[in-house]
């Protein structure tokens, strides 16, 4: 008798402590059986809400919480968090509207986790938070894209085209003198609108606003294509792109666009800091698992302690890197975007040898 | 004569384009959105049309699919010239028609005019 006493109390101490520390979770908690039933919800959830605990104890979740996502649409009962944790098991972060008592609607980050007891599923419990703050913050981001956007590229590009008709000779013959001042206006309003693009593509990609349309492509011809585009550029400065004679065709599930961008980076990287006459390689290697392109220059290389400050925003090396042109985040970037795609960059480079830098990718199952 | 019908909301960009197509002796006609495009084309058939996608009113992606090209100016050229490099935005627009996607601020007039004429060379 004197055991099932003891017993008993330490149960009931537990049970005291687990309510206060439920109590206390400085953010909106909900407490769900088995079935959705609300066991407990602390005070920050109904003050959040606007609830009263008589409104919704004993209730089933997603009846007396309506959530909606971005746009308003109310989320299906079945495809609510909660009732993803009791299909799953597995805890899950979303982010969801709910509506409150008195109508309006609030953004909150959930994270629901099912409760388990010896082995058995008892329930699930959400906790949530009020994230009104951070959408704000997210949306006069993505307003100062579109500003940026149309506010600096519009003009700068106004710019280009005029330059660039009196350059290509347009509205007259243009004197050396002229012709010279033109020729460096127009240099620099180029570059201008490398980093304006540069800026904007990395603040999409930082904003999570990058549209990933994957297909199934042959990364064989997308490198042989990218390859022919860039070779005049390179054969202007005396170098030469070489391909590795690769026939086989390898098809991976990426987007063509965004593999494009990234390849022609490399390229553009390995010509700008490859000094006088010398070639690029460009490999394709396969393994069962992926597929990897190598892009080799004999250029200044990188020093060791340079090579993790690559992939960094704003990334420029000191020395004679930095000489050449460049915002800093071409690199940044592209990481971002084959990171996407489950992929990677990395490089391996010696000072005054050169650099190969490999884009690897997944190959899946095609 | 060839000509050219420019839709693109910024009027300096308008005045831009349309001051180097007419030097280049094209009949240039102009639009402020895809809703103004589709009254000017009632009367005008052009080899070509450049266009842009984010536009007031009536933006370029809106215009193709109302449009139907294919049958009402079966002749006539698509050049998207935007400022959007949205992949799928990109993909969109060539189901809907458009020929070729160029960046506007990745291109010089000369190169403008090269790609336009190929484009309508191979009509």
């Amino acid at each position: 008798m004197a055991m099932k006493h003891i017993t008993t109390n330490r149960s009931s101490r537990e049970d005291a402590e687990s309510e206060a520390l439920f109590l206390s979770i400085g953010e909106g908690a909900i407490v769900t059986d088995q079935h959705g039933n609300i066991s407990r919800i602390n005070g920050i959830a109904l003050q959040m809400l606007g609830l009263s605990s008589e409104d919704i104890i004993g209730k089933w979740y997603p009846s007396v919480i309506q959530a909606e996502d971005k746009e308003g649409n109310k989320i299906p009962n079945m495809e609510r968090p909660i009732m993803e944790v009791f299909l799953s098991g597995k805890p899950i972060f979303r982010r969801v509207y709910y509506q409150k008592s008195d109508g309006t609607r609030m953004p909150v980050g959930v994270t629901v986790s099912p409760v388990i007891v010896r082995d058995i599923p008892i329930g699930a419990i959400e906790v949530f938070r009020d994230i009104t703050e951070e959408v704000e913050l997210e949306n006069a981001k993505d307003e100062f894209i579109s500003i940026a956007s149309h506010q600096l590229r519009t003009p700068a590009t106004v710019v280009k085209q005029y330059l660039g008709m009196m350059l290509e000779g347009y509205t007259g013959k243009l004197d050396s003198q002229q012709q010279e001042m033109l020729q460096t206006a127009y240099e620099y309003n180029d570059n201008q609108l490398d980093v304006i693009n540069d800026l904007l593509k990395v603040a999409q990609a930082d904003a999570n606003q990058v549209r990933v349309v994957q297909k199934r492509v042959d990364i064989v011809e997308l490198v042989r294509d990218v390859v022919e585009g860039q070779q005049a550029e390179h054969l202007k400065g005396e170098s030469k792109i070489r391909l590795t004679p690769q026939t086989e065709s390898v098809f991976c599930k990426v987007d063509p666009l965004h593999i494009r961008m990234v390849l022609e980076n490399l390229l553009d990287n390995a010509r700008k800091y490859t000094p006088g006459a010398s070639s690029v390689t460009v490999e394709i290697v396969l393994s069962p698992q992926n597929v990897k392109v190598l892009v080799s220059d004999k250029g200044i290389g990188i020093a060791a302690e340079d090579i993790p400050k690559l992939f960094q925003k704003f990334s420029r090396v000191h020395g004679s890197l930095s000489s050449v042109g460049g915002t800093g985040l071409g690199l940044y970037w592209a990481k971002k975007l084959v990171m996407l795609h489950d992929g990677n960059i990395s490089v391996t480079s010696k000072p005054d040898v050169g650099s190969t830098f490999t884009l690897e990718l997944p190959r899946g199952d095609y | 004569m060839k000509q050219i019908l420019i839709v693109e909301d910024e009027a300096v960009l308008r005045k831009v384009y349309e001051t180097l197509f007419t030097l280049e002796k094209f009949t240039v006609c102009v639009a402020e959105n895809g809703q103004a495009a589709l009254d000017e084309l009632k009367n005008f058939k052009p080899d070509i049309i450049i266009l842009d996608l984010l536009m007031p009113i009536m933006g370029g992606v809106e215009f193709l699919s109302v449009a139907n090209l294919e049958k009402t100016h079966p002749a006539t050229k698509v050049l998207v010239l935007s400022n959007l490099s949205d992949a799928e935005t990109i993909s969109h627009i060539t189901e809907l028609g458009a020929t070729k996607y160029l960046l506007k601020a990745g291109i010089s007039p000369r190169e403008l005019v090269g790609t336009v004429n190929e484009m309508i060379k191979k009509t």
